[in-house]
């Protein structure tokens, strides 16, 4: 049918355990969205998943129906991966908490290579380094 | 406090590109977990994390999120309008709340479609067409889908036997309310695999599956002409699919049949109406309602 998108709402959600508290409650419900279908599919869907943090993105349509898809990590987690490190700084330009490559910025542009919003691969690495820097890791090499 | 019958919230609208890093620095800062919000055809990205009932936001919270935005800045994100907010919210029942954004709709004096929450009965000789919005496409609300919901009442016969075909049934609305209305034989399909599971399970809450065949199938597979010829064919599609498989869709229309086109942009509607008229049928109506125009057409 079809179809007008009125917006996507992002929502980082534990596997299985998608349920109407906030934040998913306030996101969901503030644009329409029928909130206990959406947590009874994520939870079917992410079911095996278990102890994973999943990004996922819900389209919301004008008649307030829905799709949603999970995706990869968020950047930050995986620079703090790539880093290891637990947290980002809290005073990212004067207390730098981390260092990653230019490699390491690299693999993650390939792992989010789906989910960016960017027009080109130098795009993608120039966010994901703005990215780290914002959270107080270097980027060297 | 946690009986408060409020949430604080704070959002940060930014530009989508630092999204990622907003969302980062309003979960460490705030120690909620971010969400986002990107309304369409925007470059924009409103970040937001919802405190629990009975905690707040220090007072030196925004300043410090204020003092990150300009960082992330630095660091060559575009960040415009890296404006940022706090308020309160509403507390409420969010398993429930969101229900009020749909409303029971009539369509003519023949039909009734209602959320399975709403407690209006059906006049005499209404039928009701029980149906919650969630993961498919078609609650009756869009100008498109009501279009042809009103033009499945306006067509149908009372006493005759009508076939109707329902190309790209998402919900299965329209499938459902032709069951409902007495067409048969009902025939359904959709290329997508999850709608046609969700239309299924809708025609079962509406103890009309026996009369409706669904089917998960692509218009560009199919064959170019079918065995069966409908009296009403529904095709409520994007505007690609309505031009490029016009003459599929038209060689299913019975000799007297009405075929109901939607999902057409108000601008995208000439073309369309040029290139059915070519395949030998003329416009009989058309309605335009906010920005969707639609039409049904016969065989000239």
């Amino acid at each position: 049918m079809a179809k007008k998108i009125v917006g996507q709402i992002k929502l980082q959600i534990p596997a299985g355990q998608a349920n109407p508290a906030p934040p998913v409650g306030p996101a969901l419900g503030q644009q329409g969205v029928n909130i206990m279908a959406f947590c009874k599919e994520f939870n079917a869907v992410t079911r095996e998943q278990a102890g994973m943090i999943i990004p996922v993105v819900i389209t919301v349509y004008q008649d307030k129906s829905f799709t949603f898809i999970t995706k990869s990590p968020p950047a930050s987690i995986l620079l703090k991966k790539a880093a290891g490190i637990a947290s980002g700084s809290k005073a990212p330009n004067k207390e730098k908490v981390g260092k990653v490559t230019a490699k390491q910025i690299q693999e993650i542009v390939k792992l989010k290579a789906k989910d960016i919003n960017a027009v080109n691969p130098e795009a993608a690495a120039r966010i994901i380094a703005g990215t780290a820097r914002s959270m107080g890791i270097d980027v060297v090499g | 406090m946690g009986n408060q019958p409020f949430l604080y919230r704070i959002s940060a609208r930014v530009h989508r590109e630092a999204e990622d890093a907003v969302s980062e620095l309003l979960s460490a800062r705030c120690r909620q977990t971010a969400t986002a919000y990107a309304p369409h055809e925007t470059n924009l990205s409103i970040v937001s994390v919802f405190y629990p009932a009975g905690q707040k936001p220090a007072n030196s919270t925004l300043t410090a999120l204020r003092a990150g935005l300009k960082e992330i800045q630095a660091n060559g994100l575009q960040i415009a309008p890296g404006t940022v907010a706090s308020g309160r919210i509403r507390r409420e029942n969010w398993a429930e709340s969101w229900k009020r954004h749909f409303k029971p709709l009539e369509i003519g004096k023949s039909l009734l479609i209602k959320p399975s929450w709403s407690r209006q009965k059906p006049a005499r000789g209404q039928q009701a067409v029980i149906l919650d919005p969630g993961l498919s496409f078609g609650t009756g609300h869009h100008p498109t889908t009501a279009f042809c919901l009103e033009q499945l009442v306006r067509c149908h016969k009372s006493g005759q036997k009508c076939a109707f075909l329902d190309i790209g049934t998402g919900s299965g609305i329209l499938a459902i309310a032709a069951a409902k209305l007495g067409y048969a034989p009902v025939h359904a399909f959709d290329y997508d695999a999850d709608a046609v599971r969700i239309a299924r399970e809708n025609a079962d809450r509406n103890q009309v599956s026996e009369r409706i065949r669904f089917a998960r199938q692509d218009l560009a597979s199919a064959p170019m002409t079918a065995h069966r010829r409908y009296d009403v064919i529904c095709a409520n599609l994007e505007y690609d699919s309505l031009l490029r498989f016009r003459q599929k869709i038209a060689h299913r229309l019975s000799p007297d049949g009405t075929l109901v086109l939607a999902g057409i942009l108000k601008s995208q509607f000439d073309p369309i109406q040029k290139a059915y008229l070519q395949t030998g049928l003329k416009l009989l109506k058309t309605k335009a309602l906010k920005e969707w125009q639609s039409g049904a057409f016969q065989w000239a």
